[in-house]
């Protein structure tokens, strides 16, 4: 670069270059302010987004038949599972897993919800999950709703839900499903997510150090 | 007294394997289903005490409509179910179905099934031998951790 034959072609390399630079310099500072953590929640096995999310209006029922919308997520804190009724395995394992978190965190009854939103609302009526969601905690609420308002809802939190047919049995249907547990504060904002391995004694931890720095 | 005799049977004809079948099944549990629910789950651990590897072709029970062997497999957060046809099983190894992993799924009880009830369960091998194990029915309880189960073998 000592000799300069063709300063337009210098100044666009050097426009280039210092536009790169700071394109990275933005997106580091982006990326570092939206993964910081305070320092407290530094070594959280959750992951706790810097900014909460809103969620847009949605329409739903719970298991008794009543109306639930976001102002059932306002405040308190809700622990928010996604699963059908039709699923033996995965399921009622993660809502033992929440009943032994609701035990650990009792201390806070009344400032915590623990909510089970069916993915499979075709089977899944309200009757239905008033027979499922209490049997693991009579203060669980399950959730349903129409198709359209479940997947309105899966879509803006990033839940996946497909469904998957039988192959040994035309009548049935299975429902490949996210497995992480969500935390939404109690502004009704998605705050943290809970991936598998999921373990009660991690989750009630970080929960309060969560809720303490909230 | 009864219970006793009854769960001393159960766990008997749960570790005996049938003298045809190399098969030994032990820990076996129904986990309890909240009421009218059309699908359990049953766990236990086989092991072949064989010199050759067995071929596990079906598992029938007079208490369900069907059974399947599934694995649950979690990949990028996502939870699938993946029905496995027939399984395997190498001379001398186990094969492990437990929470969140393989299990089998039970469609369609054809009683109410309760803690404290137990199943039937004939396992069909590929060489026409097979062993009948009773399966109690078990209460998951307060967990700690997914993958564990509490419950008593007295």
């Amino acid at each position: 670069m000592t000799t300069q034959r063709n300063p337009s072609k210098l100044r666009l390399a050097l426009l280039f270059t210092v536009t790169t630079v700071l394109a990275l310099a933005a997106g580091y500072w982006t990326a570092g302010y939206l993964l910081s953590k305070p320092a407290e929640l530094a070594d959280l096995q959750a992951t706790h987004f810097r900014t909460a999310r809103d969620l847009q209006p949605f329409e739903l029922v719970d298991h008794t038949g009543n109306a639930f919308t976001n102002d059932a997520l306002k405040g308190h804190w809700s622990f928010v599972f996604f699963g059908y009724t039709h699923c033996p395995d995965v399921c009622p394992t993660t809502l033992s897993v929440l009943n032994s978190v609701a035990t650990r965190l009792q201390e806070h009854n009344g400032e915590i919800s623990y909510i089970f939103i069916s993915v499979d609302p075709e089977r899944d009526t309200p009757d239905k999950l008033s027979q499922f969601v209490p049997y693991f905690n009579a203060d669980f609420v399950g959730v349903t709703g129409t198709t359209g308002a479940i997947e309105q809802l899966t879509r803006q939190l990033g839940v996946i839900a497909a469904r998957v047919e039988d192959e040994a049995d035309a009548g049935n249907y299975l429902v490949d499903h996210t497995a992480s547990i969500l935390l939404i504060d109690p502004d009704g904002r998605f705050h943290a997510l809970f991936s598998p391995p999921l373990k009660a004694a991690d989750i009630a931890s970080d929960f309060i150090r969560i809720a303490q720095a909230y | 007294m009864k219970q006793t005799s009854i769960a001393l049977l159960t766990l008997l004809y749960s570790l005996i394997a049938s003298a045809d079948s190399p098969l030994e099944v032990t820990d076996p549990w129904i986990r309890e289903a909240p009421p009218g629910a059309g699908v359990l789950a049953a766990y236990m651990a086989i092991t072949n005490r064989g010199v050759d590897s067995v071929t596990i072709t079906a598992i029938t029970s007079p208490d369900f409509e069907r059974i399947e062997l599934h694995r649950t497999l979690v990949e990028d957060g996502v939870a699938r179910m993946v029905p496995v046809g027939s399984v395997q099983i190498a001379a001398a190894e186990r094969l492990t179905l437990e929470p969140g992993g393989m299990h089998l799924m039970l469609y369609h009880p054809k009683r109410p099934l309760r803690t404290g009830d137990s199943a039937v369960f004939d396992i069909q091998q590929s060489d026409e031998a097979r062993i009948r194990i009773h399966v109690p029915v078990v209460k998951a309880g307060v967990d700690d951790d997914a993958g564990h189960h509490h419950h008593h073998h007295h």
